[in-house]
């Protein structure tokens, strides 16, 4: 076994929590792990992002469209659905949230929008992050102006559109949304 | 369509006091405490001693193998609780893994497989920091869509709780106001309560802090508290906790031997929908589309016409919690909630999703949540009494515990003596707690019946279990396989 484990503190019976217990171990560990795993029959969407920065939702004949793309019908279940380009459908944010806070991994992020996104006539959302600005700096200023005056309701029902990552990575990241309402973003400026 | 199930009692229950930490205790230190004192709260009515050997089968519920950094650890706690080689199975179904327990061990006896199940919930989340722990529940939400926009619980219902704001035309400034009601009524409950985690009464609580993690807090704390995601704020959140609760659970038969009091499940019910809240149509009507209204709303023109124009459930409301409800109220001959439910535990993992959940269960009607509880009527004096025990903000969530002790202690509440329980527990502590004695009653005179409600993810699946100490209830349950719903068409 590799020295993967280490103990990090000999916790002292003087804690307010320990109450009096005698002392305690605590061991700490790395625990990390490579992972391969597949989109499966969803990997056309995660190509045509990532290489052709399209779009693709899904129909089926009967059950109308899905955006994310599902290979078989929500409704019936069928496999006979067709890859439908809604790169350039209308996109509205439906609900949002400012993360102020994150999981570890998108700690460094915040603040940043968590988007439920409305494309065309898909009967679903999809969520995506949503931006203000490129600009990381002016985006967080403006997050934060939406925050501090507790503007936040005013995202939704915001038209966006799309942009895509030049390093394409193969995930959802490889797509993100633009608030286009100049005015509204003016609006967060003075 | 089946005959009626076997009765089922809960007789007897015990817990630990949760905790940000406990690192005085293993996750089977953890329960091994609960469970001694799930046995002796039963030898004290049995007036015998109660054991292992009393008991033919567990039920474990934890949720995340990653917090425990163990799989399997069922086969721990049979081991420790000296039940091999019995029956032992496990319960997960994210936050709602300790509801979903509780319904697999009631299942257990009233299908008459078993005669006396033991169901024990833990969870010990401070193996991690909260960030990483943020990221192992978010692990539970869909890992190729939705984890990846940095997704975690707390942004899904937040963005949830903005839509629920839009759909019933509720500005920020109001809805933040009511969230903290939600707040300062569970923080203000569990300060009766000595083993909630935001009590001064538990020994284990953190006494000193800026951030108003232990004690009463006020609606400006609340409001003061930073935004982890809009609209919610720190103090609009649950906790993370290590916590432990084992119910005891047997048929009528061995009921009527080991107690006089009996609380009875008298219904249960469970819903699901789907993993990414995205995905869930926004329908026109979707509650009549859906069939679930309750009885008393099918029986209000006025309500009926209203929520011919609402859609629903899309993303702010959750239909697993108002199906689980259906079925629940339908098993148990409950026409309306109110009135008939004299308190009930709800899963608030966020002040949002308790308000929304009031609605789902049908306290009041859709859109109307943050009024109840600005009114007061989730007070002990209230309509119907929501969370005394503090709920998930005040208590804790010890997320694979939370469904087992909100029933534990809405049985203690219609045993009539949670009081007691309390005050026996805080009495031994005491001395570790500067002495502190329980100042504020819970205890709700003369509850008949009470709900539980726990749900997981966005609401991928939600549990409802009604409780009742009335014997008359008894002659009004029907068996769920006969449950009638315009989603199941039954095989001619």
């Amino acid at each position: 076994m590799k020295d993967k484990i280490k103990i990090v503190g000999i916790v002292g019976p003087d804690s307010t929590r320990l109450m009096g217990h005698p002392q305690l171990v605590v061991r700490n560990f790395v625990y990390s792990t490579d992972v391969f795993k597949t989109y499966g029959k969803l990997s056309p969407y995660f190509r045509a992002l990532a290489e052709e920065h399209r779009i693709y939702a899904t129909r089926c004949a009967y059950h109308g469209v899905f955006l994310p793309p599902r290979p078989f019908c929500q409704d019936c279940q069928t496999p006979k659905m067709e890859w439908v380009d809604y790169t350039n459908k209308p996109a509205t944010i439906k609900t949002t949230s400012i993360c102020n806070f994150a999981g570890e991994a998108f700690l460094d992020e915040v603040p940043y929008v968590l988007g439920f996104i409305q494309m065309g006539e898909a009967k679903t959302v999809m969520s995506s992050v949503v931006k203000l600005s490129e600009e990381k700096s002016e985006n967080d200023k403006l997050l934060n102006v939406l925050m501090d005056k507790r503007r936040y309701p005013e995202l939704n029902g915001k038209r966006v559109v799309p942009r895509f990552a030049d390093k394409p990575t193969y995930t959802v990241r490889d797509l993100w949304f633009i608030v286009e309402d100049k005015d509204f973003i003016e609006s967060l400026k003075v | 369509m089946t005959s009626k199930p076997v009765n089922v009692a809960v007789v007897g229950f015990g817990l630990i006091p949760h905790s940000k930490s406990r690192p005085d205790l293993s996750i089977t230190d953890m329960c091994v405490e609960a469970y001694n004192m799930a046995k002796t709260d039963v030898s004290k009515q049995y007036g015998k001693e109660f054991g292992s050997a009393n008991v033919d089968a567990l039920v474990v519920s934890y949720f995340s193998d990653h917090f425990a950094h163990q799989l399997l650890g069922e086969a721990m706690i049979a081991d420790a609780f000296g039940l091999n080689p019995k029956r032992t199975y496990r319960a997960m179904g994210g936050g709602a893994t300790g509801g979903i327990g509780i319904q697999n061990a009631y299942s257990l006896i009233a299908s008459g497989m078993a005669d006396v199940v033991a169901a024990a919930g833990f969870e010990k989340m401070s193996t991690v920091n909260t960030a990483e722990g943020n990221e192992y529940i978010a692990l539970a939400s869909d890992t190729d869509w939705d984890f990846p926009n940095g997704g975690y619980y707390t942004a899904y219902y937040a963005a949830m709780a903005n839509e629920y704001m839009k759909s019933f035309g509720i500005n920020p400034e109001k809805f933040e106001d009511q969230m903290a009601a939600v707040t300062v009524k569970n923080r203000h409950y569990a300060q009766a309560n000595p083993f909630a985690q935001t009590s001064l009464l538990n020994p284990w609580s953190v006494k000193k802090s800026k951030e108003n993690v232990t004690g009463e807090i006020t609606k400006e704390e609340v409001l003061s508290s930073k935004y982890c995601a809009t609209p919610l704020r720190l103090r609009n959140c649950c906790l993370m906790s290590d916590g432990a609760a084992v119910a005891i659970l047997a048929s009528e038969e061995t009921t009527r031997k080991l107690t006089d009091k009996p609380v009875w499940i008298t219904g249960v019910g469970m819903g699901s929908d789907t993993m990414r809240p995205g995905d869930r149509y926004d329908t026109l009507g979707g509650l009549i589309e859906y069939d679930l209204l309750l009885p008393h709303e099918e029986n209000n023109p006025e309500i009926v016409k209203y929520y011919e124009k609402l859609r629903y459930p899309g993303q702010n409301s959750f239909r697993a919690g108002r199906m689980a409800a259906k079925q629940a109220y339908w098993m148990a001959g409950i026409e309306n909630p109110v009135g008939k439910i004299n308190l009930s535990e709800i899963h608030d993992a966020f002040g949002s999703s308790e308000i929304q959940t009031y609605e789902d269960l049908g306290y009041c009607p859709y859109g109307h949540g943050g009024e109840f509880v600005a009114a007061g009527h989730a007070n002990i004096d209230g309509k119907v009494p929501v969370n005394l025990s503090g709920g998930l903000i005040g208590m804790g969530h010890s997320v694979g515990s939370s469904g087992n002790w909100q029933v534990g202690l809405a049985y203690l509440q219609l045993r009539g003596d949670i009081m007691d329980v309390f005050r026996e527990y805080n009495e031994s502590v005491k001395t570790l707690n500067e002495n502190r004695d329980i100042s504020l009653s819970v205890q709700v005179p003369n509850a008949k019946r009470a709900s539980a409600h726990s749900h997981a993810g966005t609401g991928s699946h939600v549990t409802v279990t009604i409780l009742s100490n009335q014997e008359s209830d008894l002659e009004e349950i029907r068996p769920l396989s006969g449950f009638p719903s315009k989603l199941i068409r039954r095989v001619a």
